[in-house]
């Protein structure tokens, strides 16, 4: 664990805003390199390797028990990987978490919890926050225009215990905006959401990618996910499959 | 007017009754998380815990409210600590670690060969409560108060979200491990005003009776403690006039209050459903 640690050349940082690393401007989005992780020893991916441009949306397919969520937790910085390197905007993803968004599969959250929309997109600040401090002004404000901006205005007031499967997942996309998230990892987001809504997700994926930001998907829900993203990364019992290629 | 004002002119009354506030409003400020975290077993495990340090501190001479404190954080340590290995499941490690504590109390109390103190430990005594017990009191209640503002923005997050908490660099495990001693702070001031048996009561019934009323964590909070404020005035009252056991009485006062506000809002909900369907 020790070792490991030294590995890094930056180690994760402590929560709050004040000590972030400056990024590296001219590195990729998102580069996974040799990657292998898992739970307990057991290895859940093995030599994975992909490197993510700014401003694109990205699949990470494969059947379940790929490893899709083990990829995304790496690069967010949840799983130490066993060896290989996720760099973040060149930064170990501990020294970037603030620009790193890892947006749960929505079962891993428990909905009936006391708090509202507005509360919840909150959340989003407090890494910049850190221990102590009240969110300010300028974060409620930050949170009133995103969720402006993502048509939840309505709903802000109520009760995350209130919404639909499609509005949770704006929710959790509106608080990686009000983190101000450059890379969202997303597991899932698709899961139990009728067409119509997928459609209406999807439309909102390429408006952040519009707006520069990078997005890498883990889904199994679309027969040809080549139509609908720049990049799919695949994945077949933990190992990356050589024929992804840009499309 | 009398009836109410008379009994706490006594002095011990006004013990009893503060030490009974103070009690009820670390308990109310911790249910929120207690119910919404589905942590009552362990609130109920830790007060069971506690017998053995309160037997031990009893034969040694010692404050019995060390004694309680030593083993109630020595059990939020064990089961925070089995939990996070995850070796056992953790209702299951809170079962063996509380019956276990709870039978070594029993046999150190059976071998000293008094049970008076036993019944106290029990049921509670908040008419023997001193003024140096309320020191303790007050302090706890003032530290519990402080810690949950303090860190309120990040034991939210953890408890809904454990994982966006991880990711921003909150450990949920050590907040988790913040709680859990938290807890068993309240735990061993309750056991002094309605004894272990009934202590999860304090911590529970409260706050069950205001998520009943409102979404919201924060006004939650605040109507749980108003719950417990007027069960504990109201529960030291009943005891008083009908001579009934205090920490019962003020149980039994927020079981009320709780089925009042269950029977108000089904009527509510029954009527707005009447007049939506008209």
């Amino acid at each position: 664990m020790i070792a490991a640690f030294h590995t890094h050349p930056n180690p994760p940082l402590p929560y709050g805003g004040r000590r972030h690393a400056a990024p590296d401007l001219f590195a990729a989005a998102l580069a996974v390199d040799g990657l292998s992780a898992g739970y307990d020893r057991r290895p859940a991916v093995r030599d994975v390797s992909f490197e993510l441009p700014e401003g694109c949306l990205a699949a990470l397919v494969g059947p379940n028990g790929a490893g899709k969520s083990t990829v995304l937790k790496a690069a967010a910085g949840l799983l130490r990987p066993t060896s290989g390197t996720v760099r973040a905007f060149g930064l170990s993803p501990g020294a970037c978490h603030h620009r790193t968004a890892y947006l749960p599969q929505r079962g891993d959250i428990d909905w009936r919890f006391p708090v509202t929309v507005e509360r919840m997109v909150m959340g989003g600040r407090f890494v910049h926050l850190g221990w102590l401090k009240w969110p300010r002004r300028q974060d409620r404000a930050v949170v009133g225009r995103t969720l402006d901006r993502l048509g939840l205005t309505g709903v802000a007031e109520r009760p995350i215990a209130e919404l639909s499967g499609g509005q949770q997942q704006r929710v959790l996309v509106a608080r990686a905006m009000a983190q101000g998230a450059d890379l969202l990892l997303l597991d899932e987001p698709f899961n139990n959401l009728d067409a119509e809504t997928r459609a209406d997700l999807m439309t909102l994926f390429a408006e952040l990618r519009a707006a520069n930001k990078t997005l890498l998907v883990a889904t199994h829900d679309f027969d040809r996910p080549a139509d609908h993203f720049d990049f799919v990364v695949r994945l077949r019992d933990g190992c990356h499959e050589p024929e992804a290629v840009p499309s | 007017m009398t009836w109410v004002l008379e009994p706490f002119a006594l002095p011990f009354m006004q013990t009893a009754l503060a030490a009974a506030v103070l009690v009820g409003l670390s308990a109310a400020l911790l249910g929120g998380y207690v119910v919404h975290r589905r942590m009552a077993f362990i609130g109920d495990a830790l007060a069971h815990t506690t017998l053995p340090g309160v037997a031990v501190a009893y034969l040694s001479g010692v404050s019995l409210s060390v004694g309680a404190t030593a083993a109630g954080v020595f059990t939020a340590v064990l089961i925070g600590w089995l939990s996070r290995r995850q070796a056992l499941r953790e209702d299951t490690a809170i079962g063996i670690v509380f019956t276990g504590m709870f039978a070594t109390g029993v046999v150190i109390l059976s071998r000293s060969g008094t049970t008076r103190n036993l019944t106290d430990v029990l049921l509670g005594n908040v008419l023997a409560v001193t003024p140096g017990d309320l020191w303790l009191i007050g302090g706890v209640t003032v530290a519990i108060a402080a810690a949950l503002l303090l860190l309120h923005k990040e034991l939210e997050l953890a408890s809904y979200d454990p994982t966006h908490a991880a990711a921003i660099g909150v450990n949920p495990d050590r907040l988790r491990f913040v709680l859990l001693v938290l807890l068993a702070l309240t735990v061993v001031t309750a056991i002094q005003v309605v004894g272990l048996i009934l202590t999860t009561a304090l911590l529970v019934t409260p706050a069950a009776t205001a998520a009943l009323v409102t979404r919201r964590f924060a006004r939650a909070t605040a109507v749980a403690a108003g719950v417990s404020v007027f069960s504990s005035f109201v529960g030291l009252l009943l005891s008083y006039h009908l001579r009934v056991p205090s920490g019962a009485a003020i149980v039994l006062t927020a079981v009320a209050a709780f089925a009042a506000c269950s029977a108000i809002v089904a009527i509510r909900r029954a009527t707005s459903a009447v007049a939506t369907s008209r």
